[in-house]
């Protein structure tokens, strides 16, 4: 059985995934943002920014770094791989999801968006603390040597 | 003679008791005076329970289902009355008060006699509110039921209104007549207890606030009667939630009734003003009001206040112009197909 998958390879499956999981939410508040349908745009928009696009940096910097560099190709495990995929998915629909119950609570005047955001805040801040760790662990850990393993 | 003493003494108790009795009945009995009449209104209809009372005396009587009054009194109290004409007065609310002359002078009574005395026919009109206000206050009002609030007049600035048909009165005579038909309109359309106030020759009818759909129909209960903005129901409507902003609409209906022609003030209303006015006004129509004539001028207008308020917005503004007009509005609320 195979444990371990190229780091590269993985960096860019996991690259891939986060840029899909911020497209959808960027667009939609930015389309909101638009229409002028919150109080306060700039409060909006500084809470999303840190939810996204801090880590979007780190991994494209990262992959380029790696890129950049002349050593051989490097494995990583795929535990680690599997764990940074499934923490990253879980994460994008916590942070889509948290947008939809903001929007779905202003459009039916229970509550703004702003204060909707802040409550949510709270969960995904514990979250996206994991996520890092698992991320920069993922993308800074030295590269494991090939193992062969038979079935 | 010793025995029989007993007897004898029985027999003279008996008949000087006898006497005493005889004696008293054959007192001459106190006269008395009487006057009978009749209040009726301008329509020679009898009028109930309106005070008649012997001007210069603490002496009075009510008239009955028929409009009839026998008003008595001893000599001795009649004695009392100053010189001149012996006058009754007759006083019932929303009447002007009635005084006749029922002679020129008290004629001599005689122990024993009744005087009896015929009043002329009490006519009594009825007086319009403007009219009753000035006579309550220039003489002090008894305790009575809650005087009818009055609504800002002349009324704010409505998104729409419109002006009932003619044929909507026809054959009221009295103003009660207009309300039971709104009433009965009202109740067919869904609405619960309105709420009354008091215009220049006239009343006005505030209805509850509604949730309506932006094509001005009631949205279905129990999310009409709710000041909260329904939620969103199918998905479809979610997810166009997620992109466009919704803002809920709401309304007030104030039906006036009166023949003096009026134009809404520049003031704006708010929505809590608004629904203040279901709480403020009285339940029902006062008889009194409800007694008075409806002329042919009377008209009924509705006066529509629709509110909008935005997902942004604290508080819902009114709307300073309905997209739709008021005719079909209170169509589409089905008060003006139900009308009789």
């Amino acid at each position: 059985m195979v444990s371990s998958i190229p780091k590269t390879q993985a960096q860019r499956r996991l690259v891939l995934l986060w840029f899909v999981m911020a497209a959808l939410p960027t667009m939609l508040l930015g389309y909101n943002t638009q229409q002028d349908r919150f109080t306060d745009p700039t409060a909006v928009w500084q809470w999303f920014s840190p939810y996204l696009f801090p880590t979007l940096l780190l991994m494209v910097g990262t992959l380029r770094t790696n890129e950049d560099s002349a050593a051989a190709p490097a494995l990583s495990s795929l535990f680690y791989y599997r764990l940074c995929m499934g923490l990253s998915l879980f994460y994008g629909l916590a942070l889509f999801g948290t947008l939809l119950n903001g929007l779905t609570n202003q459009s039916n005047h229970t509550r703004q968006m702003l204060e909707s955001l802040k409550h949510a805040g709270l969960m995904l801040t514990g979250i996206q603390g994991l996520l890092n760790l698992a991320l920069g662990a993922f993308f800074v850990a030295p590269p494991s040597k090939a193992v062969a393993s038979t079935k | 003679m010793k025995r029989h003493r007993p007897l004898v003494f029985c027999w003279v108790a008996l008949w000087v008791q006898v006497w005493l009795a005889l004696s008293a009945g054959a007192q001459p009995t106190p006269g008395r005076l009487v006057i009978k009449g009749r209040v009726v209104t301008v329509d020679s209809i009898g009028i109930h329970e309106v005070l008649v009372q012997l001007v210069g005396l603490p002496v009075a009587t009510s008239t009955d289902s028929w409009g009839n009054f026998s008003l008595e009194t001893t000599r001795s109290v009649a004695g009392r009355l100053p010189s001149g004409p012996v006058s009754i007065r007759a006083t019932h609310a929303g009447y002007a008060d009635q005084q006749v002359d029922v002679v020129p002078g008290l004629p001599t009574m005689v122990d024993g006699q009744t005087l009896a005395l015929a009043a002329p026919l009490l006519v009594m009109r009825a007086i319009r509110p403007r009219m009753m206000r000035r006579l309550m206050s220039a003489s002090p009002a008894p305790a009575q039921a809650p005087q009818m609030p009055t609504l800002d007049w002349p009324p704010p600035k409505p998104s729409t209104q419109c002006v009932l048909p003619p044929q909507f009165l026809a054959g009221a005579t009295q103003l009660r007549h207009a309300d039971d038909r709104l009433r009965t309109a009202l109740s067919r359309a869904g609405y619960g207890t309105p709420a009354y106030y008091q215009i220049p020759n006239g009343f006005a009818l505030v209805t509850q606030l509604e949730q309506i759909s932006p094509d001005a129909k009631p949205l279905p209960a129990p999310q009409r009667w709710s000041v909260q903005i329904a939620p969103t129901q199918k998905v479809a409507d979610w997810l166009k939630s997620l992109v466009i902003a919704r803002a809920g609409r709401f309304r007030v209906l104030v039906f006036t009734v009166t023949d003096a022609p009026f134009a809404p003030s520049r003031t704006e209303i708010s929505r809590k003003a608004a629904m203040a006015w279901l709480g403020n006004g009285l339940n029902v129509l006062p008889p009194a009001i409800g007694a008075q004539p409806c002329s042919a001028d009377c008209r009924v207008t509705a006066l529509v206040y629709e509110f909008e308020k935005v997902e942004t917005q604290p508080e819902s503004k009114l709307v300073p112009q309905s997209s739709v007009l008021g005719g079909v509005q209170l169509v589409r609320t089905g008060i003006l197909p139900a009308l009789p």
